[in-house]
């Protein structure tokens, strides 16, 4: 984990979990990554829209009924890569994204550096 | 059954008497008047299939009391026969025009008499046996409607109209309605229900004879609230107007719906936390040993991760069961699957299993890569099983075979891997677990006693076999 696989990239991570967020930030910093985190549906719609990405994680069950999707929406329009983190599968992923890379929890750390470094490829 | 009666009128008993005799039969009852006046009384309490009526009569004739019974609704309809000893042409006339169907001429012929009656006969007891058949039909559909009444469940009657018949007060009372504001199929479901449209073509296609039994599931609102019927409905014959009939019977299953709504909710939401849970754990442990001993947190964090997928297919089975090769595809997908033979029927395993065997392959799985045939290119491991279902258990053969290592040897202190399966496994399943060190490659054979039967398919591919 020490060498910096993502470094100079900058990422947008929502996860609406203190804990889980806390391992997801420390993966991505120390991987080089600057991590924009945002715990909260209207901070993330406003980090999507305008701040200056190169990709975003998104836990996709973001509590109360809201998801990450709006957001996802937002990237996709801007060419902004991204992947999902989900719960399970049984959460009801929306089909529009049914094919899309996601992570399941608990993920390894390995894991979500690998989906990060699979976004940025050619990007080195 | 009421007889067919005629009435017979003549001023002269000994005529009567006469035509009495010839007319007499079964089924026929003959009454007598030998004035006008008599025969109108009786003509108020009777209905008569025939009247024969004399015309030379003293006091009213029998041109006045035909003309009369011509003048009153209740006896217009009576068939009338005149008797008449003139030849005088001008009085058959008047008799017709007075409403005699028919003229006889005194002295009477026998047989045509006989015969005329025959036929007024025959036409009143064929409208009568009618008249009975349509009683029976009204009498029994009478009976089933009023079944329909008192039947605990809600149950309406239509007909190929769409017109609603009859409903009973269960429907009413479940949800509420007036059975004014239910006289039609359309009326009923177009305000209430959001897939009216469907149900009603699902009606339509009945009453059309396109389709049989209709039985679907609707949400209604009714002034009782948001409702969810599950109504059966089909033909139940023709009423006596030879309209067809049909019947809708409703189950109220509001409650079940909503139940298995909260279950749905509630096993997701549950689903939801434990990966949290999960992940928050995981989290803890990074936070707390990170950088201390990276060895351990990796191994903590794979198990931690076996345990989860264990979790991902049980809860696509609502923690029923799992299938023993999705269960073997998923411990062993992050050790690179192509280096993996898996060979076995297919065969379901309870939950508890389904978690011990993921973590079993897991460990097996980890110390294969650090020490055995997966620590080095062109290793291989052979994972496969047989099944053998007893009544009310499965007893599973695992084997575990590495090939294509380095040389074996025997670990010198037992790990959490071995203690899981020499002791645990067994422990907690019956049979029996072992590690054979073998130079060759690691062997480890598990034989299982898994409550529950086998999956049918697996019964025949097992009688097949054997």
């Amino acid at each position: 984990m020490t060498t910096h696989r993502l470094h100079g990239l900058t990422v947008l991570l929502v996860e609406d979990d203190v804990f889980v967020s806390m391992l997801a930030e420390d993966v991505l910093r120390e991987a080089g990554a600057e991590v924009l985190l945002a715990m909260r549906l209207e901070l993330g719609l406003q980090l999507a829209a305008t701040a200056d990405l190169d990709f975003a994680v998104l836990d996709v069950n973001l509590g109360q009924g809201r998801t990450s999707y709006p957001m996802a929406d937002l990237l996709s329009e801007r060419g902004i890569p991204f992947f999902f983190l989900t719960g399970y599968d049984g959460e009801g992923f929306s089909e529009r994204y049914s094919d899309h890379l996601r992570l399941q929890k608990p993920y390894s750390p390995e894991q979500l550096l690998a989906a990060s470094v699979s976004l940025n490829t050619g990007r080195f | 059954m009421e007889p067919i009666k005629f009435l017979l009128v003549d001023d002269t008993s000994a005529n009567l008497d006469a035509l009495e005799a010839l007319l007499a039969r079964a089924e026929l009852q003959t009454l007598r008047a030998t004035t006008g006046n008599e025969a109108l009384e009786l003509l108020l309490v009777h209905d008569f299939a025939l009247a024969l009526i004399d015309v030379q009569m003293p006091g009213m004739s029998g041109l006045e009391l035909a003309e009369l019974m011509r003048g009153a609704s209740r006896t217009r309809d009576v068939p009338i026969i005149l008797l008449t000893a003139s030849t005088d042409q001008s009085l058959t006339f008047k008799g017709y025009e007075a409403g005699a169907v028919d003229y006889l001429a005194k002295p009477i012929d026998s047989h045509m008499l006989m015969r005329k009656a025959e036929v007024f006969f025959e036409l009143a007891s064929q409208r009568r046996e009618l008249l009975r058949q349509r009683d029976e039909l009204e009498a029994s559909e009478r009976r089933f409607r009023r079944a329909l009444l008192l039947a605990p469940t809600p149950m309406a009657l239509f007909d190929d109209q769409g017109n609603v018949l009859t409903i009973n007060s269960e429907w009413l009372e479940l949800s509420g309605w007036k059975a004014a504001e239910l006289t039609s199929l359309d009326g009923w479901l177009d305000p209430s229900c959001a897939t009216a449209a469907e149900l009603l073509q699902r009606f339509e296609d009945l009453v059309t004879g396109k389709t049989g039994r209709v039985a679907i599931e609707c949400e209604m609102k009714t002034p009782r609230g948001t409702l969810t019927w599950e109504l059966a409905a089909d033909c139940v014959g023709e009423n006596f107007e030879g309209r067809r009939l049909f019947v809708c019977i409703a189950h109220d299953v509001t409650e079940r719906t909503q139940s298995e709504r909260v279950r749905k909710m509630l096993v997701n939401e549950l689903n939801h936390r434990v990966k949290n849970t999960l992940a928050t754990v995981q989290s803890f442990a990074w936070q707390t040993f990170k950088g201390a001993e990276p060895a351990k947190l990796e191994s903590f964090a794979g198990r931690l991760a076996a345990l989860s997928k264990a979790h991902n297919i049980l809860t696509v089975t609502a923690w029923e069961k799992a299938g023993l090769h999705k269960l073997v595809a998923n411990a062993i997908e992050a050790f690179g699957p192509d280096r993996f033979e898996v060979r076995g029927p297919a065969c379901d395993v309870d939950p508890k299993a389904a978690v011990t065997l993921t973590m079993v392959l897991h460990e097996l799985a980890t110390n294969a890569v650090k020490y055995g045939a997966l620590s080095v290119l062109g290793g291989k491991v052979h994972v496969h099983w047989m099944a053998e279902g007893l009544p009310d258990v499965t007893n599973l053969h695992l084997v575990w075979e590495e090939t294509g290592g380095p040389a074996v040897t025997q670990p010198t202190r037992d790990g959490f891997g071995t203690r899981l399966i020499e002791r645990q496994l067994t422990a907690e399943f019956g049979g029996n677990a072992a590690l054979d060190f073998c130079e060759t490659g690691l062997i480890c054979r598990i034989q299982l006693s898994i409550p529950g039967s086998l999956s049918p398919a697996i019964e025949a591919a097992w009688s097949q076999a054997s």
